[in-house]
């Protein structure tokens, strides 16, 4: 114990540290890797949601192959949602106006698409890590 | 020994002093509930930081407001003023005689440009429905003769509506979502809720500042862009702010777009110039009555009456994508989007 | 429980109460004279923590009791001088976390020295005010903080270790410790 001290005399380390050092390295480590993976999955999320109820929710960003699907309401009313790398857009639609069909591609947190008469409503997420630029919009 | 307990007994009463302190003072920290609804033909959003309870009775309430104001649900108090047009009077409740009157007050300010009997003209364009096309000039001549909101009678003792002929009707589409922000959000405040986000179809409405004390930051919706898109951002506390634009309802016809944001004197669209009107004010109803009247009256005289109003200020965008701010958000605008530009 | 395991051997004297008056009146003039200091805000939770040099000198030659009141009452009485009541959560957070961690790796200060402990010491001290941010802004993703607290903590820490140390031994030198060495 004696010897083993006169080694390690020295004031400011001791053999212990090293596990304090690494412990809080680990940390560090694990908030980089947590935060940079967050921000490449966290920051484009699409979510459909069909009179109130969350239909679907897929990660844009992740979205390998294009894909579509329907959202039927009842009583014959549909959208028809097309899904790609980075955005999401409504292809075909039941209701009378088109308004959702028309406004094309979204793909940027904060935007939406909505339409009215079927009740339809797709959300692209704001990342949640990032502190959020805006808290609503008025339009 | 002796001192050995007062010892102990300190830590625990400064233990739990020090809780209590911080639980009484700190008002219990908020926490946010949130939910959807679609109410008012729209999808009304809230955000509150408060009790689920709480949030629940303010979605009742503009339940009720569309309950009361609905002009197609037939159990409506509006409803039953269209039918029995230029017959007899019908009772309303407070809710829907406030708004009434309000709706009047707003329809002299903007020399009828936001008109509260603008009824007929919005079923005959139908926009938002499967009906929606372009109707025939007599039809529209036709239906404009039916439009004056001094033929709107209001018995206040007796709380009684009346129209004046056969054939008019009210429409209170154009501030009942306004009223029913105020509602709610008079709702909430009752409840001791100090922080709330309400959104009704665009309509916002902030309630206090948010929980950290910071202002809300509104984005304003770019009217060339998707929605959701913002052009500038305003932070506020305590507010509304409505924003109308043509982007909002529309169906495209031959080639030409015709908007929702009826002209009652001409009967068609409005074609003012402004691509969109944002109005800011601690009144929602008031905020969203003017945004319409003031998309319809221009830039010149929309400006000119924000500026003569109390607490009441506007963002005008040109079709030009110049920006006019009235004189009480000079400076406020921030993040300008690209393509617009500040009228200084 | 403490304070009775400890009260035949170290019993409560006027010397010790003095003690724990003149730790704790010192650390609310560390606790004052920080917040005078510019420090940049780099990330809620995070300051230097002078204070944290009384609770490390404390834990080094006052009985733990002793050392865990000079906590309670330092925590206490800050927030009155200036912060308010939620910041006595905070600092409550901050500064439990921190002295079990300290006193848990004193035990063992045969293994690690001062400055490392006072590093562990920072990096809870930071994590449990964090924590408690964490409680009160909801959707508060507290990873992010991680990197910077380990940065801090280390550069604060090791500073603050240092000034606990030759305080202690100055301490120990001018003997007027409180009572004898016996913290293991």
């Amino acid at each position: 114990m004696n010897k083993y001290h006169r080694n390690w005399q020295n004031r400011y380390f001791k053999p212990g540290d090293l596990i304090i050092y690494t412990v809080l390295i680990a940390i560090f480590a694990l908030g980089t890797a947590i935060t940079v993976s967050g921000n490449k999955t966290a920051a484009s999320v699409a979510v459909v949601t069909s009179d109130g109820q969350e239909v679907h929710r897929v990660d844009l960003k992740k979205v390998k192959a294009p894909y579509e699907f329907t959202v039927e309401l009842g009583g014959g009313h549909y959208n028809t949602i097309r899904v790609e790398n980075g955005r999401i857009r409504v292809i075909e639609a039941s209701c009378p106006d088109q308004i959702d069909v028309k406004q094309g591609w979204i793909s940027l947190p904060y935007q939406s698409i909505i339409c009215l008469p079927n009740r339809l409503l797709i959300n692209i997420l704001p990342a949640q890590d990032e502190v959020e630029e805006i808290d609503g919009i008025a339009f | 020994m002796k001192l050995d307990r007062i010892l102990k007994l300190s830590i625990i009463i400064l233990l739990l002093s020090a809780v209590l302190w911080a639980l009484l003072t700190n008002d219990r920290t908020p926490t946010a509930v949130s939910d959807s609804q679609w109410l008012m033909g729209t999808l009304v959003e809230m955000r509150v930081f408060g009790s689920q309870s709480a949030m629940r009775g303010a979605f009742k309430r503009i339940e009720e407001v569309d309950h009361a104001m609905s002009r197609t649900h037939p159990d409506s108090y509006i409803y039953a003023i269209n039918a029995s047009a230029g017959e007899s009077w019908v009772k309303v409740d407070q809710d829907t005689f406030h708004v009434i009157q309000a709706s009047i007050e707003y329809a002299a300010l903007t020399q009828g440009l936001f008109e509260p009997s603008i009824g007929p003209l919005v079923e005959l364009w139908a926009i938002g429905t499967p009906r929606a096309s372009l109707p025939s000039a007599e039809a529209v001549e036709e239906r404009k003769q039916l439009i004056n909101y001094h033929d709107i009678q209001l018995d206040v003792e007796k709380r009684q509506v009346k129209l004046g002929a056969a054939g008019m009707g009210i429409d209170l589409g154009a501030i009942a979502k306004g009223y029913g922000a105020d509602a709610a959000a008079a709702f909430l405040r009752n409840q001791g809720v100090k922080s709330a986000f309400l959104n009704l179809g665009g309509n916002v409405y902030v309630l206090g500042a948010k929980p950290d004390g910071t202002p809300w930051r509104i984005g304003i919706q770019n009217p060339e862009a998707p929605r959701g898109t913002h052009m500038a951002v305003l932070e506020v506390e305590d507010t509304s702010i409505v924003t109308s634009g043509p982007y909002e309802r529309y169906f495209i016809e031959d080639g030409i777009r015709y908007h929702h944001i009826l002209d009652p004197v001409s009967g068609y669209p409005a074609e003012s110039g402004l691509a969109s009107v944002t109005i800011v004010s601690p009144s929602s109803t008031a905020a969203d009555a003017l945004a319409t009247g003031v998309f319809i009256l221009g830039m010149e005289k929309g400006l000119e009456l924000l500026e003569n109003l109390d607490n009441v200020e506007g963002i005008l965008v040109g079709d030009n994508r110049l920006v006019y701010v009235t004189s009480g958000l000079k400076g406020r605008l921030l993040s300008l989007a690209e393509g617009f530009e500040l009228y200084e | 429980m403490a304070l009775r395991s400890r009260r035949k051997k170290t019993p409560l004297s006027v010397r010790r109460i003095t003690w724990i008056g003149v730790f704790v009146s010192q650390a609310l003039m560390l606790h004052g004279i920080e917040r005078l200091l510019p420090v940049p805000q780099l990330a809620p939770g995070v300051k230097l923590g002078l204070a944290n040099i009384i609770t490390l000198v404390a834990l080094s030659i006052l009985p733990w009791g002793d050392a865990w009141l000079i906590l309670l009452l330092r925590s206490f009485l800050g927030a009155l001088l200036g912060g308010g009541a939620s910041s006595v959560l905070f600092s409550l957070a901050g500064g439990i976390l921190s002295f079990l961690i300290m006193s848990a790796l004193l035990k063992y200060r045969h293994i690690f020295s001062t400055p490392a402990i006072s590093v562990a010491g920072a990096f809870c001290h930071n994590l449990g005010q964090i924590l408690m941010a964490g409680l009160v802004v909801e959707t508060f993703n507290i990873f992010v903080y991680f990197p910077i607290l380990v940065v801090s903590a280390l550069v604060t820490g090791f500073f603050i270790g240092v000034i606990s140390d030759l305080t202690v031994n100055a301490l120990k030198r001018s003997r007027l410790t409180p009572v004898a060495d016996d913290h293991h």
